[in-house]
């Protein structure tokens, strides 16, 4: 994270007398059409689908830290680095206990399957048990503080596991580039590239895991929200989390747990992302899908689980159509995708305060 | 000092007295590079001195970075708004140089004055930052600090659009001074060759009083009378001026009647609102004050690095460090932030770099020959584990240095000091001094 601000950057953009000059060396996509806006059916399908696969992405990230926001009033820091952690025990998983599976032709492919289907809920656990140890250690220890030290805290913790990250896997891999070898052990349908036939249209297997995913995890916490006595706590802590606790509920029990289930659904989320393109599993992918997952939570309003999801819609469809539009016509910047995420939470905060969905308070700090 | 005169000098001790620590650090700043030439100077790298005391070009960037943490805790620690955004104007005030410089604006060209472009750089962030807190202000807490982060983060990619991944380089002179008066100015920045080193004993009358005083018995064996002050030094030493001159703007307003009322805001908004006082307008000139000081940070970074990139407007390198810097060196006090920066940069240089070796090593090399290569575990040696552990990792023990403050030590080191010392530091080591020597 510490940037050596001692040393000149590489690579020399000289001024011009007239202005700065667009550099070429940030990749500008070249154009496939400079004629008038065209939008067709095809094109706004194609965002579409692309928008839910995003969407799904966002959603599988902050789920988490919307459960730990509104529960606890929280904004963990430690997200992103915590969904790396998970992106890398996966990937651990997949490849250590992957090559045996892949070598045998016969079960081959649904051997490859299951085992992926194994590995990310084992992540799950894992970094479950690993976000009840932090909150145990180091979070419960600041409840009678201000929200800040809490967020303070979590930042903290992000930058430890960041670094800790970074040397452990620096003793095998490179820890700045993407693990090539975990992205080969996984299953056929999320690999770049191969495309599965839905009602005509050739859709990519990438982004069908992510939407079913994405679902599945909006489902499951809305069920385990309100159909499960320990979501009702949950659900009850979140308005009011004294009141909660004269009723005879441990609310320090289920904040907890509840850390726990979001640091777990980050672990899931980070082992998924490896063969997210948008994201190359190296020690920095938390820091960048962390700040989606803010946006995506605050956007949707502090408290409810709604918010996020619709959030993420609202947010992965924006986005993608900010890319469609960018490599498209040339004179818009590339940097619009990632441009429109924070002009919408800027809009948002400008036009309603809390969120999308949100209550004005919470827990009765 | 006769008893006849005593309302005349009164004033003069009372100051001296209030200032007391000011003077010390400040004194103590200055002298450091002649301390750090004496004791480490020549020596090979593997010195004790080495290891322990901050190079003086670790120094200068803490100067500027201490500017900019001390304008983040201006808002953040004396209002309590966290702002995430301030990589923004730190960003702006490097950019605002180094394109004035290039004459991008328009406007100015290659032999525009420093100070000129400083003042303006402030003038402009402190309108970017009032405009951007009449949107932000409606918001508290989170939403705001994520607000300031949106905003950042908008910007950041606004440059990165301009800029690309490359920097913006502009080498050239840099004239620090009162502007447009040519003998009163002193150049600034990593030198050429062709610039010569002031040497001390040249100055008129500073030079004679120097030969004099280094000449007595017992000065000439600590002191060489013929001190040449490096250009590297001068360019510190102009540094700090510029940092000094910015803490004690800050530290007037903070300990003015509107900084009382940034302190109540802090405090308690809804009481201070009850009183009478409108927050909104506070916070915002607050905020604008803070976003022009940061900006300063950024036009004395332009200035001696003569290149900038897309990186000093980075949110999370940037303002995290800022947050960094601040809890460790005690946010809510203003000095804290820059001892802070300088913990934190310490220990990047005592660990090294990535891949480099790193001062810790090749001081145990030095000092304890063979230690080193000794092997220890799975065909490693100390070294290769002091390599993997320690090299370019001086973030992860900031970063449990970091968790053990918000923990343990919510002051921070200043702010520890402080509960010590029973008030800040400024008036209680005076009054400890004064019940001394009665």
């Amino acid at each position: 994270m510490s940037v050596a601000l001692g040393a000149t950057p590489t690579g020399v953009v000289e001024a011009s007398l007239s202005g700065l000059v667009q550099a070429s060396s940030s990749g500008l996509v070249q154009a496939t059409s400079t004629g008038p806006l065209q939008i067709t059916p095809a094109a706004l399908l194609e965002v579409l689908i692309e928008g839910l696969g995003t969407a799904g992405v966002y959603v599988m990230i902050a789920s988490g830290l919307s459960l730990i926001f509104g529960l606890m009033g929280v904004l963990n820091f430690a997200h992103g680095a915590l969904t790396t952690v998970g992106g890398y025990v996966g990937g651990a998983v997949l490849v250590l206990v992957g090559g045996a599976v892949i070598a045998d032709a016969a079960t081959g492919s649904i051997g490859v399957l299951a085992l992926w289907i194994v590995a990310i809920v084992a992540t799950g656990l894992l970094l479950a048990l690993l976000g009840a140890i932090i909150e145990v250690g180091l979070v419960r220890q600041l409840y009678d503080r201000p929200p800040i030290d809490q967020i303070l805290l979590t930042f903290g913790v992000a930058l430890v596991i960041q670094q800790l990250l970074r040397i452990v896997v620096g003793l095998y891999e490179d820890p700045d580039r993407h693990w090539t070898a975990a992205e080969a052990a996984g299953p056929w349908i999320v690999q770049q590239g191969n495309e599965i036939e839905v009602l005509g249209l050739a859709i990519q297997g990438i982004r069908l895991m992510e939407m079913a995913l994405g679902a599945l995890v909006v489902v499951g916490v809305w069920a385990f929200l309100t159909r499960t006595r320990y979501g009702l706590y949950i659900r009850a802590g979140s308005e009011d989390a004294e009141m909660a606790q004269a009723l005879g509920i441990d609310v320090r029990q289920v904040f907890t747990v509840v850390f726990g289930i979001g640091i777990g659904l980050a672990g899931m989320a980070g082992t998924f992302l490896i063969w997210e393109k948008t994201y190359d599993l190296t020690v920095l992918m938390g820091a960048q899908a962390l700040l989606p997952a803010f946006i995506v939570v605050v956007v949707g309003g502090l408290g409810t689980f709604k918010g996020t999801v619709v959030a993420s819609v609202v947010a992965g469809i924006f986005t993608e159509a900010g890319v469609f539009l960018s490599t498209n016509y040339e004179s818009l910047p590339t940097q619009l995708p990632s441009m429109l995420i924070f002009l919408l939470l800027v809009a948002v905060l400008i036009v309603k305060p809390q969120g999308l969905f949100g209550q004005a308070e919470v827990g009765g700090h | 000092m006769t008893a006849a005169a005593p309302s005349r000098l009164a004033w003069v001790r009372q100051y001296l007295r209030d200032h007391l620590i000011h003077i010390l650090v400040i004194g103590a700043l200055a002298l450091y590079p002649g301390v750090y030439y004496h004791l480490a100077a020549g020596a090979e790298s593997t010195g004790f001195w080495v290891l322990v005391l901050p190079g003086i070009d670790t120094m200068r960037a803490v100067m500027w970075l201490g500017v900019f943490a001390m304008s983040f805790d201006f808002i953040s620690g004396y209002t309590g708004y966290l702002s995430f955004g301030h990589s923004l104007f730190f960003g702006t005030g490097v950019f605002f140089v180094l394109g004035a410089r290039a004459s991008a604006w328009g406007v100015f060209g290659e032999g525009t004055p420093f100070m000129l472009l400083l003042v303006l750089a402030m003038g402009l962030t402190f309108l970017m930052a009032f405009l951007l807190g009449l949107v932000a202000f409606r918001l508290t807490g989170v939403y705001f600090a994520m607000i300031t982060l949106g905003f950042a983060e908008i910007g950041k990619l606004i440059v990165e659009g301009y800029i690309g991944d490359s920097g913006l380089q502009m080498p050239g002179e840099y004239l620090f001074g009162v502007p447009f008066v040519e003998s009163l100015q002193l150049k600034f920045g990593n030198f050429n060759n062709g610039d010569a080193a002031i040497h001390l004993h040249d100055v008129p009358i500073l030079g004679d009083v120097l030969g004099i005083v280094g000449n007595l018995p017992l000065v000439s064996s600590v002191l060489d009378p013929q001190i040449t002050i490096p250009t590297t030094v001068t360019a510190y030493f102009l540094l700090g001026l510029v940092a000094i001159l910015a803490y004690f703007s800050m530290q007037r307003i903070v300990h003015s009647p509107f900084g009382r009322v940034m302190i109540a805001i802090r405090e308690n908004e809804e009481r201070a609102k009850a009183i009478g006082y409108n927050t909104f307008w506070y916070k915002n000139v607050a905020f604008a004050f803070s976003g022009a000081f940061a900006a300063v940070g950024g036009a004395m970074l332009a200035a001696q690095q003569k290149a900038g990139g897309v990186v000093h407007f980075d949110v999370i390198t940037m303002a995290g460090d800022a947050l960094i810097a601040t809890i460790i060196g005690g946010m809510g006090t203003l000095a804290g932030p820059l001892f802070g920066f300088l913990f934190d940069r310490n220990l990047g240089e005592i660990f090294g770099a990535t891949g480099g070796s790193s001062e810790l090593v090749s001081f145990l090399e030095g000092t304890f020959p063979g230690l080193v290569e000794t092997g220890v575990a799975f065909g490693m040696t100390v070294g290769d584990y002091l390599g993997t552990v320690m090299s370019g990792h001086a973030q992860l023990y900031i970063g449990v240095v970091f968790v053990v403050f918000v923990l343990y030590v919510p002051g921070g080191f200043l702010g520890l000091l402080r509960a010590r010392a029973g008030g800040p530091l400024a008036k209680a080591v005076p009054a400890w001094l004064s019940r001394r020597l009665r």
